[in-house]
């Protein structure tokens, strides 16, 4: 921090020393840039990233204002990589630029230190932090180094079966699956989130006392109940693997007179693809990627193609768009011998998740039905998806080559699966880019291990001029 | 053979141009269907600036009659070469622009006021790659540009986005 506050200053002094030097010698002699017609200024802006337009704002006054006028803060300005929460110095929360190639650094406030991140949504980050039994629970956003605390999380009855079943290698940041704010305007909106592995959706206002549950499932079986949920047209959409029909919703929230309209989209292309007792089939074990720790014990290889999904919900340039990853499952189990004989497998040594590719649909929301259009082009758009949190930015804002494209992250989460298992641990590289165009994969980023707990988040930061 | 109109620019000096060149301009384009192109156009242009606008047009125009004359047989090869070619006149544009700020600053006003899309996105985008990764001052410097912030404002809204400051 002290090394940031004197580089600016530094800079600052450079600067006016420059600029007084610059103003002896050549004194009224500027040019007429200052006066760029608005139009011109704003088609300028539009050609370059987040970080240039703010430099650009503080080159003089007029340049200052046009640029203030013109910016709409609904927009989506820029998809930066929120990196894993430093568990060591807990203070510094950083962005990665991926089109700029830059890291941002900012300090985290004392109070949300060692705190976990659970996503983020319209600019804001949900940070769950304090004590793991009654934790607190807060929006920050961390451009202005606003927060606004939520309700607490033990206003929800499923946190109390949570926190009983997960005694031993609790997280309690695994809680939350999902946060979604309806609008950017934090204090004033409406703040929806699944909880408990998608079992449990809830809602409220920032400053309200407790959480309204929408719906609480207590069947343990009913694993992704809201498999994601999305703000669109300010009414709270909700991918469902519950056998429901497209339905709608109004629910009251607790502690004050608003609505919100809750629909339910029934995500029918999992129950499509689930293909019940599916063939596991073994393959060469020299032809995949993982790792695994001992390569010594003897291990049968298994592999089911497309055999899971996983689905999200985006609004792009006015649009509902679902997006389907699928997955090939792969799975090695121990053997008793190695006398070539074939044994049936009882110890899951190793299994794994790979991205095998997206399918993108948009979403016509007809009255009391819905339509589901297949999107094979994507235009000029960029998809940034994870459980966390998606989002859409068009291609010319955040000043990329790529096109028609889906940046996916690996949905890791907080819990330790290798606890009180003897499953091998593994190295993670389910985050990358997938091509619509022609079906390719590129894993481009970095790997992971599983058990750093860290969960992936795309973050637009939200400026305001 | 082609229909030519007199274009007159600010300081009154007459440029003989196709019609096919100028219509690549909505305003001027307009001012003929609508009639009101007889005899000179004039036009809020300096001379200078005009002759560069031209330049642009004509270049542009060359580029789609050329395509039009073309049958398939080895057009990609030829549409390859032309690539090149129209890049590499592109960058010879840029360069000359680069240096000369107050061509480029006339010929942006121009290509605005006479509507020529293609033009204007080619000249923000050349400026917008002239201010990418620059600092406040760095394109002050560039575009002679006179800084009126005080330096507590300048460093209030330094500090606001430190982010965007970070080296």
């Amino acid at each position: 921090m002290f090394s940031r506050i004197c580089s600016y200053l530094l800079k600052t002094i450079f600067w006016r020393r420059k600029s007084k030097t610059r103003d002896t010698e050549e004194t009224d002699d500027y040019g007429c840039w200052d006066q760029l017609p608005s139009g011109v200024l704003v088609k300028i802006i539009q050609q370059i990233s987040l970080g240039d337009c703010v430099r650009v704002s503080l080159v003089c006054k007029s340049w200052s204002l046009d640029i203030k006028q013109n910016n709409f803060p609904n927009r989506v300005q820029a998809a930066w990589l929120m990196l894993p929460l430093d568990r060591v110095n807990t203070s510094l929360l950083r962005f990665y630029d991926l089109f700029e190639g830059r890291t941002y650094n900012f300090e985290l406030p004392k109070n949300l230190q060692g705190g976990w991140c659970c996503g983020s949504s319209k600019g804001w980050l949900a940070i769950v932090y304090g004590s793991k039994f009654n934790p607190k629970f807060s929006l920050y956003n961390p451009i202005s180094g606003i927060q606004f605390p939520l309700p607490p999380l033990i206003t929800l009855p499923s946190s109390q079966g949570f926190l009983d079943r997960m005694k031993q290698s609790i997280n309690v940041a695994e809680f939350i699956k999902k946060v979604e704010l309806s609008s950017v305007n934090a204090p004033n909106c409406i703040v929806a989130a699944t909880f408990d592995v998608h079992r449990t959706l809830a809602v409220c206002k920032p400053g309200d006392k407790r959480w309204t549950a929408v719906l609480e499932e207590i069947r343990e079986q009913d694993d992704d109940f809201a498999s994601d949920i999305l703000f669109y047209n300010g009414e709270l959409h909700v991918l469902t693997s519950a056998k429901t029909a497209f339905a709608t919703h109004t629910i009251k929230l607790g502690d004050n007179d608003d609505d919100v309209i809750v629909k339910f989209i029934p995500d029918n292309f999992k129950i499509m693809f689930h293909k019940p007792g599916v063939v596991w089939y073994p393959e060469d074990e020299s032809g995949i990627f993982w790792i695994t720790k001992d390569i010594s014990i003897p291990k049968i290889v298994w592999i089911a193609k497309d055999l899971s999904v996983k689905s999200y919900l985006i609004e792009s340039d006015g649009e509902l768009l679902i997006v389907h990853k699928t997955n090939n499952e792969i799975k090695s189990f121990s053997v008793d011998d190695g006398n070539g004989q074939l044994v049936i497998p009882r110890v899951i040594r190793f299994e794994y998740s790979q991205a095998n590719r997206f399918i993108v649909f948009k979403i016509d929301d007809l009255i009391g039905s819905m339509r589901r259009t297949r999107l094979d082009n994507l235009e000029n758009q960029i998809l940034f998806v994870a459980e966390s949190g998606s989002l859409c930015v068009a291609a010319r804002d955040i000043k990329i080559g790529f096109k028609n494209c889906v940046f996916f992250l690996g949905d890791l989460n907080y819990l330790n699966s290798n606890v009180n298992t003897n499953r091998d641990p593994y190295v993670y590289r389910e985050s990358g880019v997938f091509y619509l165009e022609d079906g390719r994969i590129e894993r481009t980023f970095p790997c992971t291990n599983q058990s750093v707990h860290c969960r992936m988040n795309w973050f637009s930061p939200n400026i305001l001029f | 053979m082609a229909i030519m109109y007199a274009l007159k620019s600010s300081d009154n000096e007459i440029f003989e141009v196709e019609q096919k060149v100028i219509e690549q301009s909505e305003t001027i384009k307009k001012m003929i269907e609508d009639g009101a192109a007889t005899g000179e156009i004039p036009l809020q242009v300096s001379s200078k600036t005009l002759a560069k606008v031209l330049e642009w047009c004509k270049q542009r125009q060359h580029k789609t009659v050329e395509n039009e004359n073309d049958d398939n047989k080895g057009k990609r090869k030829k549409e390859r070469d032309e690539d090149d070619d129209i890049k590499e006149w592109e960058n010879k544009f840029s360069d000359e622009l680069k240096a000369d700020k107050d061509v480029l600053f006339d010929l942006l006003l121009a290509s605005n006021y006479l509507d020529l899309p293609a033009l204007l996105s080619f000249l923000c985008q050349l400026v917008a790659d002239m201010v990418a990764g620059k600092m406040p001052e760095e394109i002050r410097r560039m575009f002679n540009i006179e800084n009126d912030f005080t330096p507590e404002e300048e460093k209030a809204i330094t500090a606001e986005h430190g982010w965007a400051f970070q080296p």
